[in-house]
């Protein structure tokens, strides 16, 4: 492949912020007036010049959709920011989510759903029958509950608090519906949040013998693979592949991941 | 596999003479581990410092299209810690011997004594000195300072392309007793983003590494090869098998690559060593050595 593709694709874009949606107290979606190539569940590093750059998931790619939650000093800023606003993006980075099944069932817990709306519509559009689960510790760290509510889907809420929703973990309705599923080797689940939850959700899917996509999340610095700052150790149920020997003591959220698959 | 061992030292001989370069992955046994199990000859851990550095804030990479720019601000755990990671990459290991090498990183001869004597008693299979800047004395002053502490280890010293008289340089490096020379380190540069006006990197500059800095590589290691008669560490843009004939036919015994593993992940050393046996079958070298410096004679 020759080389000025990387050139062209992989430096930093500027990109203009065309509208803020508020997804919560914390959480805004900046829905940009450009598009970029991608899939759900890859990355894009998200740069303000002079304060720095941090991994976001990839929430809308036409136009580009990026979710922030206000937890850091970047983030803040960006939080800050107005429509005519520019910012810079490269991208996407990772592995994403693959379409695997007649039946999809979406968990995200807090601002973990931040992919999963995408992911929904694509989804959808291939004709998969698709039930998404947002948890949350409280009402207020919803996101993006009432954009779900629009799609053809079947939406269960849990918060660990009883404010909207069922009261307790996300792993309570998902469990009741892998159970229901007409051919639960015909289904995946696809998971985003915090690492507790996926381990949990890991562990449900091993039980009944199901097909799980699970997006992790790290630390990261470069985002390329080379500084190691990302590295995680994966769950027990992960089977190494013969073609990357030593990676499950070693995973790359950046290379590897975000996505782990399980079949 | 044909065999394409290759002797560095009398009593350090490497399966093949493909190895990972100081700087990608080495503040990790675990990548260390997967570096080795993906078909490392040899680790090389990224440069430690005396104590513990934090490093650089985001951005601190990226692909400018002819090659990377890297500014981690050299973040390392210490050298404390990497005599532990030396410890835990052998047990990982377990029967399959992979050397490890260290790089070690410091501002003065007295401190890079200090990290000699702190690291010389997790018996690295060779300490590679990244020389803080190209001066013949300084050069000479660190080497006696480590040779002095490090027990007997062999010892390399990295230098970069930014000297004028690197041949002149690496003599100096042998004359004092350094047992091997790996070059190039990567260097320096600047990437610019016009719309930021500002710098990409939020260090300023950065290291230029990949493919841009392979013909400066071939270059200096060539002139080094002339100059002195200890092996040489070639370093520097390697990606392909050919590359690799390449560097040691410019006069390299081994060879490191780092930025590859950007461009093929960990898959990179297997690529690269079965892109190398195609190429030594169809030209008939029997052994690694033929080709060491072979442009030379």
């Amino acid at each position: 492949m020759e080389k000025t593709i990387l050139n062209k694709e992989k430096r930093s874009h500027v990109f203009t912020i065309d509208r803020i949606r508020h997804e919560n107290e914390m959480t805004s979606s900046l829905i940009m007036k450009e598009s970029l190539e991608g899939e759900p569940g890859q990355f894009l590093l998200l740069w303000l010049p002079g304060v720095g750059e941090k991994p976001f998931s990839i929430a809308g790619t036409d136009p580009l959709v990026v979710t922030v939650a206000d937890v850091g000093k970047l983030t803040h800023e960006i939080h800050t920011l107005q429509p005519g606003d520019r910012v810079w993006i490269r991208g996407p980075f990772g592995q994403g989510y693959q379409a695997y099944g007649t039946d999809a069932l979406l968990v995200g817990g807090g601002y973990g759903a931040s992919p999963l709306l995408f992911l929904a519509e694509t989804l959808i559009e291939k004709g998969t029958r698709v039930q998404v689960f947002l948890g949350a510790r409280t009402k207020d760290l919803l996101i993006l509950k009432d954009q779900f509510e629009e799609l053809p889907l079947k939406i269960y809420i849990t918060t660990n608090d009883g404010s909207c929703g069922i009261q307790g973990f996300v792993t309570v309705p998902l469990e009741e519906s892998i159970r229901n599923l007409p051919d639960p080797q015909d289904a995946c689940v696809y998971a985003c949040g915090p690492k507790g939850m996926l381990i949990g959700i890991d562990a449900l899917c091993e039980k009944y013998n199901i097909a799980r996509q699970l997006s992790w999340e790290a630390i990261m610095r470069c985002g390329m693979g080379l500084c190691g700052n990302c590295k995680i150790e994966m769950p027990d149920t992960w089977d190494e592949p013969s073609d990357k020997p030593g990676s499950k003591k070693a995973w790359l959220v950046c290379r590897d991941g975000p996505t782990s698959f399980t079949k | 596999m044909s065999n394409f061992s290759c002797k560095l030292f009398d009593n350090l001989i490497l399966k093949s003479p493909l190895i990972l370069a100081s700087g990608i992955s080495g503040n990790s046994d675990g990548l260390l581990v997967r570096a080795a199990k993906s078909g490392a000859a040899a680790v090389t851990t990224k440069g430690v410092t005396l104590k513990y550095q934090k490093g650089a804030e985001n951005p601190v990479s990226t692909d400018w299209g002819p090659g990377l720019i890297t500014n981690l601000g050299l973040s390392n755990p210490g050298i404390e810690s990497m005599a532990y990671m030396i410890k835990t990459f052998r047990n990982e290991m377990g029967d399959q011997t992979i050397p490890i090498f260290v790089n070690i990183h410091g501002e003065s001869a007295e401190e890079y004594a200090e990290i000699a004597r702190l690291i010389a008693p997790s018996h690295p299979d060779l300490l590679e000195i990244d020389l803080p800047f190209p001066d013949e004395t300084l050069a000479r002053e660190i080497r006696h300072a480590v040779i002095e502490n490090a027990s007997g280890i062999p010892i390399s010293v990295k230098i970069s392309a930014d000297y004028p008289k690197i041949g002149q340089l690496a003599k100096v490096i042998e004359d004092a007793g350094a047992d091997a020379i790996s070059a190039i380190n990567s260097m320096k540069g600047l990437i610019v983003d016009a719309y930021a006006a500002k710098p990409f990197l939020s260090s300023g500059s950065g290291g230029i590494s990949g493919p841009a800095i392979k013909p400066i590589a071939l270059y200096c290691i060539s002139e080094i090869y002339q100059a002195v008669n200890i092996p040489v560490i070639g370093t520097g843009g390697v990606l392909t098998g050919l590359d690799m004939a390449e560097m040691m036919m410019a006069g390299a015994t081994i060879v490191g690559v780092g930025s590859a593993l950007y461009y093929s992940g960990y898959g990179a050393f297997s690529q690269i060593m079965n892109e190398f046996e195609t190429f030594m079958k169809s030209e008939g070298y029997q052994s690694t050595s033929e080709l060491v410096g072979k442009i030379w004679r």
